[in-house]
């Protein structure tokens, strides 16, 4: 049982992203958000205050004063999918550097560091140069300029106070300190005891405002590495990349947040440094305080530190849009590993009027085990030991994946669990669902919401995740209306416009044998 | 209680202030040791309100009514490691068929239907060291669910189509538990050192599921299901008098049985003191995954506070040794740490790990070993230890931020024989340790000689041969009775 949870846990945390430190953190998915109508008419909703800043940085309060802790959660509208060829892996990294500090973090002596670390970029492009002469370098050559770079990196070396953003955090008590990026954002969050909410007005303002992206080539190499883990040496992440680059011909959906290995090896200084300036404006950024702290403390601490960052215009979206598929696409692995089925189906962006529409089904077909595709598959037929169907791969603001997978028992087949698959698609397709499955959609809508909602970290995600992708924080209440008004038509509907084969994308994960090596 | 937290909490934040905040005088401070820390505000820490129902079960009871939300759970003096190792898996298929078979009076199908279009959820669940119960349930649905488990826990059906159903999930998690490389390496780590045979070490196999019938369900299920050898933990929105009536009509009705409380097996000597390097060959990755350690230690032991104070410094968070020499310094690893990982009632393990590309794979060890070598020799230094107190300290607060953390925390307390005032002085018990504890600690109870090396990887990719850190044994993780 446990190597399954792994495997579950393991695509969806690829299907959420990727992290700064693998860790527990917990990403709340739009469907667990969804929210209870009398929630807005509890104090609590209108506890929420917001606030914008002149040079465009939005703020979110929501006072919690029952324990002296604030948790913080900062969105930036900054994804793998606004990306171009060449510089994949941009945003994830960029995100690793807004640990290595600033100016006035990480060094202990900004002025002569900053001269180093110019000598360590003009050695390192020196370096470069040489070597893409291919067969024409000069390896004496190379090897100097190899060892000038090592020198140059070891020299600013000396001023760098090693991790020490990350340090103070701790030091000052911080916990849940992390940060992840997907295909849609990147979001940065801790919590700290109420009394040192101010260090947090400090260091998120500062890495934005000044960052220094200090120790770069090596931390570059730390991303390499994630990528080496997460995609390299695992059946499921490798899987998981190629599906998405069948189904997306266009879209940067279907490019990996981690980046291609090629990009993260060559991504330069100044790449990342221009990447931030024309991504992170404050026009793109949302701050999320949750906690012991009031409404015009946080005013007046935002306006003190974060009123410095100058305006600058939000870039322009994603202009790709994903042309309709038109024909069926189908991938066979032959790996290491257990057989897996997965299969993939295009559908429209989370604020679509059908975007509900969606949650519904995939509650239907994955929650619990009166869920359908678990009484079929592992309960009934028992061909598979696990079986889900879920929306939303790999981000929800641009029309995006309804994906399935199932992992076929011991003795049966990926052809075994597509036909089941299939047949559960058919099913929503000509039957109406009964009521009582689409109150149980509701209920556990309602209930997932008010367990989300229990705590400061819970609530500063979900304020945040709901401001940043749908433009409005109100739509976390708005969400359960919009789970409430989905009718059996609806669902028919929708199944049958978007489960069809020529919007279709399947992954066959066969084990590998000595005839197909 | 509370006015001992309370002192103590804002005792702690006392990091040095430099100056008044610039912040305080409208302009941003420019360091970190500017910033200005006022005194913690108070908090009301709600003390559970524990009791002992008649028929011997311990009840905490703590009312928290900020949603319409009630937890409910359950600690069972069982666990895997009181089943037959011929039998593994038996615990664990326990725990499922209780909920999927359901009783007669609720079969496992209609609650299947019943919890989830009613947001609730019923687990039992039986891991390595404790069995628990549990229920997560709107306040209007608690005293059905409450009345569901009490049925549930005294009279399960365990109909043979739902252990054989339960087996099947479980088969399929163990002819796939080689795909995954990392899972590969703390497994086979856990059994080198546990001894693969021992309650500690023995894994659920194809051959070990074949042995279970529904008998030894049954039988195991009589031996360890009494109401004497639970602790009960419920919180959320109810009144506490209204509660104790309802537990006493449902859960206190069961009747008192005769065992005691099962003694908790020692672990296996000999396994504990494996030492060596140890190969798993996996051809499909490019990366290495690596563990390190030995046996640990016990949480009450007078070392606890010093070790878990040292295993911050050497490899805890984002200031530690390991994080800073082999993640930010040499860019070896995206995923590597140490945890000194102390049982509560029997020693943990001493884990260094990480992962690497294979062309790095003997420098990332030579890297670790040498952090646990220098810590021996040189301990750690006042900045350090200052460092990782504050860390401790200052976040002290976060224990007490949610009602379920408390009561659980004064479950597990209680489960294991600690005293329920452990965590009162946890602070007293932090402040105190000095860097000579801390290198005295060190060179107890941390042997980077004697390390079990584990890798799983491409050999054929490595840096340099692992003979090169001693006898290499390789391991064969065949799945027995796998075709």
């Amino acid at each position: 049982m446990m190597d399954i949870l792994t495997l579950k846990k393991l695509s969806v945390a690829i299907a959420l992203g990727v992290m700064l430190m693998g860790s527990e953190a917990v990403t709340v998915s739009a469907a667990e958000n969804a929210a209870s109508p009398e929630t807005q008419t509890t104090p609590i909703d209108s506890r929420i205050q917001e606030f914008t800043l002149d040079n465009g940085w939005k703020f979110i309060v929501l006072p919690r004063h029952e324990v002296p802790t604030v948790s913080f959660y900062t969105w930036a509208d900054v994804g793998s999918a606004q990306e171009v060829k060449g510089i994949t892996g941009i945003a994830h990294l960029l995100e690793h550097l807004a640990f290595k500090g600033t100016s006035h973090i990480g060094t202990t002596d900004y002025e002569k560091e900053k001269v180093a670390l110019e000598k360590v970029d003009a050695a390192y492009q020196a370096l470069i140069d040489e070597t893409r002469k291919g067969n024409k370098a000069d390896m004496e050559q190379l090897e100097k300029l190899n060892r000038d770079f090592q020198a140059a990196q070891e020299d600013a070396g000396q001023y760098v106070v090693p991790n020490e953003f990350g340090m103070v955090i701790e030091l000052f008590g911080g916990r849940g300190l992390n940060a992840s990026t997907s295909s849609d954002r990147t979001d940065y969050f801790f919590s700290l005891p109420s009394n040192a909410a101010e260090l947090w007005f400090f260091l998120e303002s500062d890495r934005f405002y000044e960052p220094v992206f200090r120790e770069f080539y090596k931390e570059r190499n730390v991303v390499t590495e994630e990528r080496r883990m997460r995609t390299e040496s695992s059946p499921i992440g490798f899987a998981l990349e190629e599906l998405l680059a069948a189904a997306y011909k266009a879209h940067p959906y279907g490019e990996p947040t981690v980046g291609h290995f090629s990009d993260l090896q060559n991504l330069t200084p100044q790449n990342v440094m221009h990447f931030f300036r024309t991504q992170y404006v404050p026009a793109s950024m949302t701050s999320v305080i949750v906690g012991d702290i009031t409404l015009e403390r946080a005013k007046e601490l935002a306006k003190i530190y974060f009123e410095r960052i100058p305006a600058s215009p939000k870039p322009e979206p994603t202009r790709t849009v994903e042309p309709p598929q038109n024909v069926e696409r189908k991938l066979i692995f032959h790996l290491q590993s257990q057989p897996t089925y997965i299969v993939a189906y295009h559908k429209p962006e989370m604020m679509h009027p059908d975007g509900a529409i969606y949650d519904a089904i995939s509650s239907i077909l994955s929650d619990g085990r009166s869920s359908r595709l678990y009484r079929s598959l592992v309960r009934d037929k028992q061909i598979a030991v696990a079986a889900e169907g879920f929306s939303g791969f790999p981000g929800e603001k641009y029309p995006n994946l309804f994906l399935f997978y199932a992992m076929p028992a011991p003795g049966h087949t990926n052809e075994e669990v597509a036909q089941a698959i299939q047949e559960e698609i058919q099913k929503l397709i000509n039957e109406p669902v009964s009521e009582a499955e689409l109150t149980g959609v509701k209920n556990r809508a309602e209930a997932g919401m008010l367990r989300a909602l229990t705590s400061n970290s819970g609530w500063a995600s979900a304020l945040g995740q709901y401001q940043g992708m749908t433009g409005d924080w109100r739509n976390l209440f708005r969400q359960l209306d919009r789970i409430r008004a989905v009718t059996p038509a609806d669902i028919q509907r929708v199944a049958r416009e978007t489960f069809k084969d020529t919007n279709k994308t399947s992954a066959y994960i066969e084990t590998l044998t000595t005839e197909n090596e | 209680m509370k006015n001992l937290i309370y002192s103590l909490l804002t005792a702690a934040l006392c990091l040095s202030v430099n100056s008044v905040s610039a912040a305080e005088q409208g302009k941003p401070v420019t360091n970190y040791k500017e910033i200005q820390l006022p005194e913690l505000n108070s908090m009301q820490i709600q003390k559970p309100e524990r009791y002992v129902m008649e028929n011997g079960m311990t009840v905490y009871l703590l009312e928290d009514h900020e949603v319409p939300l009630i937890d409910l759970s359950l600690l069972i003096y069982t666990g895997s490691r009181w089943e037959p190792a011929d039998k593994a898996g038996l615990a664990e298929i326990i725990g499922e068929v209780i909920r999927t078979g359901g009783s007669k009076k609720f079969p496992g199908d209609e609650l299947d239907d019943e919890l989830d279009n009613s947001a609730t959820s019923i687990e039992i669940g039986i891991g390595r060291n404790e069995g628990s119960a549990s229920i997560n349930s709107l306040k209007h649905n608690f005293a059905h669910s409450l009345e569901i488990l009490t049925d549930l826990l005294q009279n399960p059906s365990f109909p043979e189509e739902k252990i054989a159903l339960c087996k099947q999930e479980i088969a399929g998690g163990i002819v796939r538990r080689n795909d995954d490389a990392s899972g590969i390496c703390s497994r086979e780590f856990n059994r080198l050192l546990r001894g693969k045979d021992s309650p500690y070490g023995h894994q659920v196999e194809l051959t070990t599921l074949a042995n279970i019938s529904r008998e030894d369900l049954i039988q195991f299920h009589q031996q360890y299901f009494q109401p004497q050898n639970m602790i009960l933990g419920v919180w959320g929105d109810f009144n506490a008098t209204e509660m104790k009536k309802l537990l006493a009509d449902t859960l206190g009705q069961w009747k008192k049985g005769t065992a005691t409380r099962p003694a908790v097996p020692g672990i296996d000597m000999k396994a504990a003191g494996t030492t060596g390097v140890y190969l798993v060959e996996k051809t499909d990755i490019e990366q290495s995954f690596i563990r390190m350690g030995h046996i640990g230690g016990l949480q009450s032991d007078p070392d606890y506070y010093a070790l878990i104070l040292l295993n911050d410094i050497l490899g805890g968070g984002f200031s530690s040794r390991l994080f800073c020499h082999i993640r930010t310094d040499k860019g070896l690893a995206y995923h590597v740490g140490s945890s000194w990982g102390a049982g509560m009632d029997i020693p943990g393990t001493f884990i260094v790990s990480g992962s690497t590309k294979l062309a790095s794979t003997a420098e990332f060890i030579q890297a670790a070993r040498e952090e646990v070598e220098r810590v021996i020799k040189e301990g750690v230094t006042e900045e350090e230890l200052q460092r990782s107190k504050d860390t401790f300290l200052n976040g002290f607060v976060f224990e007490f931020d949610s009602t379920g953390k408390i009561v659980t925390r004064l479950m597990a307390y209680e489960y294991y024989g600690y005293p329920a005032d452990t965590l009162e002085h946890f602070q007293e018990n932090i402040a105190k340790v000095t860097c000579a504890d801390i290198l005295a600690a060190a060179k107890k109870h941390l042997k980077p000689q004697n390390m079990l090396i584990l890798v799983v990887g491409n050999p054929e990719k490595f840096d340099k041969p692992l003979t090169e850190f001693g006898k290499v044994t390789p391991l064969d993780i065949t799945i027995p009775g796998m075709n």
